[in-house]
């Protein structure tokens, strides 16, 4: 039911039962709040987010973390006695905080430290020797813990608890001596563990593997989405603007799909952008790799497809046609929906055929939480493409392709960024001639003739549809780097250099193009905003 | 002398005996209970004016109304017998000396309000009361008087005994529920309350032993009579726990109404060796003290010790001489609370361990010129900040021993130690 609120006199129209603390910051009050959070609830133990509310008996001082707003009510967020609160709640937390911002990973993003500036900003008046703690703790594969610098929010506590299942941290002690720990003899080994960073206010959880790398306020942050599995969780990357580096995913709320959290295996997948990359253009004579500009690349892809072409007699131009039949396009279900569209546009208008969609990672865990088995994010993307989807993760011979490759086909693989298994190495090997567009160097490369540069999920711009139908945008968050040509436009400009016809005009027209298909009527694929979009129909 | 409700019994050392009790009209009441509309019992405590004898002096009758009727949880008693507050030391006479009248007192509420299960969190030190409260629950059950379809009545009632490890905020309720479900003893937040949600996220009462104890009384004489006892709003009787420099220290029971150092004087025999009276601590170490001034000129009730300033809270009053050191006091109150603090609210975490630190440099002759006045700023930020009460349950005292006895302090400062170190009873509380 639709109520009205104030808020220092401000009118404010929200739904009944909602938390108070939530209307006042969506309607951009800036209530200050350790302890709640909108994934956990609330849980009412820091004391920082209270206000007053005005009751016939006077204002009453309340956390607004477990306050519903009811029809009428009347807030004060801004009265004398709201900032004493706020103020002391800060000088107390502080009191025994040991104060080693200049070495804490979360300086720059921590809530104690935003706090003071904004609610206190007095000199402390601990007189006393600070209390001890342990410092530095190793808990897990992932975390670091600084018990002197834990506020004792229980968030860690509540999210590994209620979300991940797995009860694994608890404040121990009471009274000024309580800190949070691990139980006896055992780690923190969630697979959601590094959410317990992102969820902690302070410096008191670290990553080990972000711990000491990055200045937070170095980072440049990008919306994106998670490519590791089907389940495409938002994110956001944060790019060192030193070194133009990734260093860090974090998951980026998006009620549709992930919530507010991520899994550590997905977290952690960014190092191969960094390492092993196509750096250049790579065409092989006599077996040996040379690099070459881009204009070279292109011209020699252009005579292995028109092989035979004798241009300007009637028997160059069918020996073209037939040499072109002879192509035969594999997509990787890493590609973007706008790589496996120019895949399914070239394999059409030059060999007259589909492209397959290759399946290529060996499943991985699926639970409760996130994680989907499915470790492609854009198998989905294929099928509502009409293109085929073949499985090279067993055993099954070519993966279940039943067609026949006629002798002498040249083959067009693209977004094979990793080593690829024996199977697909196999069925690989058949064709006279490979030429691929891939970011990594992989077993799958080193077989090809011709080699063009492709991009990883961090420096390219593109859709991808999750496993529900859920079609969400990556952004480029690295840049200058790589300033190549995107693969959608490689295979683009290949198919034109064939068939002599410019289809797409830029990627805004390639995906106006996609629109078309029956299975995304009704979206427009270029105004997605920052959740994404989900299709009506996803099963088609 | 007082009307006896409470400590009828506390003179017949044989009365935890079932058959003692019975022959002393024990378990009479029950004939007559199950003979009333639960909610005409309901009804009956509201009118008799039964407020909390645990601390807060919450109506009994309205508590119980507050669990709500029409659910299809089970609901449950929890019965405070944590007697943690500093002082207080009548739940242990009830449970030592009349346990049967607790457990009468016990199916009276859960009849009234549909309760199937009450378990008694009883403080893990107190061994007698344990093994004297599990012997007359033994005796109860096989005597029909608990279990199945108790005296024919149709009414089934399972009462458990579950004892505390030695936490003061175990008693406060929700900590309480929280100790019986088996985790650490933390406040929840309130709202929801326990009468909505408490043990297990079922309705639940949680009541003090000596709230029950009342009950069969009001069963048995009516509301009528238990209301006619008292002042206006202070209804029936109270036990108090007296300790401190007097000359008989014990368990007393008073109708509300006296005066309340006359009440001190008459029952304990007055300040020990005639010693001059210093000040009087009315209802335990979490209750601001009163100079014996304002103990001579306060009526024993709810209301008037509230309007001089402190409360009744539960009963404990501890008496101060002139040979009690008032920074001593805070010291030990404060490194009771700074140890106490289950430590969830930064306010109770962090502010009891401060005051306790400053407390302890005053006694040792360590304190700044500006240190009565740092507590006195600190105190506002831990009252009415917090998850419970424990918080404000250092800072009205601190507050009140400040501004009533600062020169005291000033004194600790001044010579730089404590001018009472010398004497034998320094501290009435430890
Ligand atoms: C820190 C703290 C400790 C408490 N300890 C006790 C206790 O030991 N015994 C008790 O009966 N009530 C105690 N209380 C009060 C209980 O929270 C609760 O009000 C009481 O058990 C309700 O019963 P009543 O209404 O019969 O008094 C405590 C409260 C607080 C805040
Ligand atoms: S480690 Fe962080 S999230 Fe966990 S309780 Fe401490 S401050 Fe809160
Ligand atoms: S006030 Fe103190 S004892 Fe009560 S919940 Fe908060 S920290 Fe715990
Ligand atoms: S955010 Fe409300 S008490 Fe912590």
């Amino acid at each position: 039911m639709s109520i009205k609120i104030t808020a220092d006199g401000k009118t404010i129209e929200t739904e009944e039962g909602r938390q108070l603390i939530d209307v006042l910051n969506e309607n951009g009050f800036g209530i200050p709040h350790f302890c709640y959070h909108p994934g956990l609830g609330p849980d009412g133990n820091c004391r920082m987010c209270q206000v007053e509310i005005i009751t016939p008996r006077g204002p009453l001082m309340t956390i607004s973390c477990n306050a519903k707003v009811t029809d009428g009510m009347e807030v004060v967020t801004n009265s004398e006695r709201v900032k004493a609160a706020r103020a002391a709640v800060e000088e107390f937390l502080l009191l025994n905080h040991p104060l080693d911002c200049p070495i804490c990973d979360k300086a720059g993003e921590c809530t104690l430290q935003n706090y003071y500036m904004d609610h206190d900003q007095k000199d402390s008046r601990q007189e006393f020797k600070r209390f001890k703690k342990s410092k530095a703790i190793d808990i897990g594969p992932t975390l670091i813990l600084d018990q002197e610098r834990c506020v004792l929010c229980d968030r860690c506590v509540r999210f590994l608890r209620d979300w991940a299942g797995d009860e694994q941290l608890y404040i121990a002690g009471r009274a000024h001596e309580a800190f949070l720990t691990t139980f006896p003899g055992k780690e923190v080994t969630s697979p959601y563990s590094l959410n317990t960073v992102d969820l902690c206010p302070v410096g008191a959880l670290t990553s080990k593997d972000f711990r000491f790398s990055t200045p937070t306020w170095f980072l440049k942050r990008t919306p994106s989405v998670c490519t590791t599995c089907s389940r495409g969780c938002s994110i956001r990357i944060d790019v060192d603007a030193r070194d133009n580096k990734v260093k860090r995913l974090r998951p980026r709320h998006n009620p549709h799909v992930n919530g507010y959290w991520m899994c550590d295996e997905g977290r952690l997948n960014y190092k191969f952008v960094n390492t092993d990359r196509v750096g250049a253009c790579v065409v092989t004579r006599n077996g040996e790799r040379i690099e070459t500009s881009t204009e070279n690349a292109m011209a020699e892809l252009r005579s292995i497809f028109n092989a035979g072409a004798d241009v300007g007699t009637s028997e160059g131009s069918k020996n073209k046609a037939e040499a072109a039949k002879k192509i035969f396009v594999l997509a990787s279900a890493t590609c973007t929906l706008e790589e496996m569209f120019a895949a399914r546009v070239l394999a059409a208008s030059v060999a007259e055929a589909s492209p397959y969609v290759v399946r290529h990672v060996p499943d991985g865990v699926e639970d409760h939480l996130l994680r989907k088995s499915d470790r492609h994010p854009n198998v989905k993307g294929a099928e509502l493409l009409g293109i085929p989807v073949v499985d090279f993760t067993t055993d099954v011979a070519a993966g279940g392709i039943d067609e026949a490759v006629p002798g002498g086909s040249v083959l067009l693989a693209v977004g094979f960024d990793y080593e690829i298994q024996e199977t697909l190495e196999k069925f690989c090997k058949q064709f006279s001639k490979i030429v691929m567009i891939a970011a990594r160097e992989s077993n799958l490369t080193r077989m090809a003739h011709v080699l063009v540069p492709g991009l990883t999920f961090a420096e390219k711009e593109g859709l991808i549809v999750n496993f529900e139908g859920h079609i969400q945008k990556l952004s480029p968050a690295l840049d200058g780097l790589w300033d190549k040509t995107p693969p959608w436009q490689v295979i683009a400009e290949i198919t034109e250099s064939i068939t002599g016809e410019s289809r797409f005009d830029g990627i805004a027209g390639l995906r106006k193009a996609i629109g078309q298909e029956a299975a995304f009527s009704g979206v427009d694929l270029n105004v997605l905003g920052p959740t994404g979009i989900r299709l009506k129909t996803p099963n088609v | 002398m007082s009307k006896k409700i409470l400590s009828e019994n506390f003179d017949n050392p044989d009365a935890y005996k079932l058959a003692v009790y019975e022959k002393l009209g024990g378990y009479r009441s029950l004939e007559k209970l199950f003979k009333t509309d639960p909610a005409s019992v309901i009804e009956d405590v509201k009118n008799s004016g039964l407020r909390g004898r645990g601390g807060a002096g919450f109506s009994a009758g309205m508590k119980w109304g507050f669990v709500p009727k029409d659910t299809d949880k089970p609901k449950y008693l929890c019965v405070n017998a944590d007697e943690g507050e500093p002082g207080t030391f009548k739940d242990r006479k009830i449970m030592v000396q009349d346990p049967h009248k607790l457990i009468e007192g016990i199916i009276i509420c859960s009849y009234a309000v549909g309760i199937g299960t009450a378990y008694i969190y009883v403080r893990g030190e107190y061994v007698t009361p344990i093994n004297r409260l599990q012997g007359a629950i033994d005796e109860a059950y096989a005597s029909g008087y608990l279990g199945k379809n108790i005296r024919g009545s149709g009414f089934d009632l399972d009462v458990f005994i579950h004892r505390g490890a030695g936490a003061y905020i175990c008693g406060e309720e929700t900590g309480l529920i929280e100790s019986i479900e088996g985790k650490k003893g933390q406040p929840r937040p309130k709202p929801p309350f326990p009468a909505v949600i408490g043990l297990f996220n079922c309705p639940t009462v949680v009541n003090n032993v000596e709230t029950l104890s009342n009950l069969p009384f009001i069963i048995n004489e009516g509301w009528e009579a238990y209301a006619s006892l008292g002042t206006e709003k202070s209804k029936g009787t109270m036990l108090f726990s007296i300790s401190g420099m007097v000359e008989r220290p014990g368990v007393y029971e008073q109708e509300f109404g006296v005066n309340l150092w006359e009440f001190i004087e008459n029952a304990t025999g007055g300040v020990k060796g005639g010693r001059k009276l210093k000040g009087v601590v009315p209802g335990g170490s979490s209750s601001p003290i009163l100079t014996a001034e304002e103990a001579r000129n306060t009526i024993l009730d709810y209301e008037s010790i509230a309007a001089a300033g402190s409360m009744l809270g539960s009963g404990a009053i501890m008496v101060f001489s002139e040979d009690n050191c008032i920074v001593k006091a805070l010291q030990v109150i404060s490194r009771f609370y700074a140890h106490e603090s289950c430590g969830q609210c930064p306010p109770c975490r962090e502010g009891t361990y401060w005051i306790a630190r400053v407390a302890e440099r005053m006694e040792e002759g360590e304190g700044n010129p500006g240190d009565p006045d740092l507590i006195l700023d600190v105190c506002p930020h831990l009252m009415g900040m917090t998850v419970c009460v424990l918080a404000d349950a250092l800072a009205m005292p601190a507050k009140s021993y400040v501004e009533k006895f600062r020169d005291e302090f000033d004194q600790h400062i001044k010579e730089k130690r404590c001018p009472y170190a010398s004497s034998a009873a320094s501290s009435v509380m430890g």
